[in-house]
């Protein structure tokens, strides 16, 4: 873990002195980087906030503790412990609910507990999806989006069907 | 989109209005301020990332990973200009070390290209890796497990690379499913 922290700096080192052996000025170049960045905001801004309002609804409706509790027969039967089943339901609308999560499943049963060790390798395996489509496909005008989010769903809750299996023994 | 969009709206809303519908404008407006917040914070590392990103590009580094990656990029996306692939290249690499800062940029980038060669394949191909999470080091789970005091918090590495190394190869499968299953329908 220790050295895991030396990639990013030595990178940028090595970075800037390529840079300077390939006659690139680094002062500028990095400006021009810089300008890029508020008209990539401007474009992701509207759909970004319009998820996390949808976000914010969905998490505070309760509407995920009806899903869980009308689903949770389902989900034990393939193996995912109740207390992580609404994790499975924040995760794909929102990064910080989901690891706020994360913490209370840790404080609560302790962060070496199955529980927890599942709820881990269920955390780390998928992405916020609707955050992705939301920023990904900003600019594109022909949003088709149906089809990846199913697949990207469907493959996410196989992964953590594996997940609460595979931690059981690893 | 919009139908789910509807839906989660709708539901969410109706169950509000049944038990406290004050809250129905309240969580509207904190989702709206998270954004502000999130959008600063996202405003700053762009910031970073880019300004370093545009170094590496001007100095042909980027191009150097693209041409690294050029084989399995071809074949996920079948063969896209090198201005895409450099993109698509910067994005996976980023993804799989966890640089989301360098990611989104470059995703955002790769799916306006994509889009624009008129490449829907592509764009489903690249919104399904970047879905399904292909991050080597689950960096941010490692550290809140530390902080909740666990023996060894890295040991969680194994399972959660097995699990998301599942979710890609079953999404990327469904994909070509998709893709045969709509040929035949022709």
């Amino acid at each position: 873990m220790k050295y895991f922290a030396l990639v990013i700096p030595v990178a940028l080192i090595l970075l800037m002195i390529y840079a300077v052996i390939k006659k690139v000025k680094p002062y500028d170049a990095f400006a021009e980087g810089v300008a890029k960045t508020i008209p990539l905001l401007v474009s992701i801004f509207p759909y970004l906030t319009t998820m996390l309002i949808l976000a914010e609804l969905f998490e505070k409706s309760g509407l995920t503790d009806i899903l869980t509790n009308f689903l949770s027969p389902v989900t034990e039967f393939l193996g995912i412990p109740k207390e992580i089943t609404p994790l499975i339901f924040i995760k794909p609308f929102s990064g910080s609910g989901s690891l706020a999560l994360l913490s209370n499943i840790f404080k609560e049963y302790g962060a070496d507990s199955y529980i927890s060790r599942c709820a881990s390798a269920v955390f780390g395996s998928s992405e916020t999806i609707f955050y992705i489509s939301a920023v990904y496909f900003a600019k594109v005008k022909n949003k088709r989006l149906i089809k990846p989010i199913i697949i990207s769903l469907i493959s996410t809750f196989i992964s953590i069907i594996f997940a609460c299996f595979i931690c059981k023994f690893i | 989109m919009n139908v789910i969009f509807i839906v989660i709206f709708l539901a969410s809303v109706i169950l509000i209005t049944f038990f406290d519908p004050e809250l129905a404008l309240k969580s509207m407006t904190d989702g709206a301020m998270k954004a502000v917040t999130l959008s600063l914070t996202l405003t700053a590392v762009y910031a970073v990332w880019s300004g370093v990103n545009e170094v590496a590009e001007k100095s042909g580094i980027t191009e150097k990973i693209a041409k690294l990656l050029s084989k399995p990029i071809d074949k996920l996306f079948s063969n896209p200009d090198m201005k895409t692939k450099k993109q698509l290249s910067l994005n996976i690499s980023a993804n799989l070390f966890g640089l989301g800062g360098i990611a989104t940029p470059a995703g955002i980038n790769a799916a306006e290209l994509l889009s624009e060669k008129g490449n829907n394949d592509g764009m489903d191909t690249l919104f399904v890796l970047s879905a399904t999470s292909i991050q080597i080091l689950p960096t941010t789970v490692i550290a809140l497990r530390q902080q909740y005091g666990s023996v060894s918090p890295s040991d969680i590495f194994l399972p959660t690379l097995l699990s998301t190394l599942v979710s890609t190869l079953v999404g990327l499968t469904l994909l070509k499913l998709s893709k045969k299953f709509r040929r035949k329908q022709r």
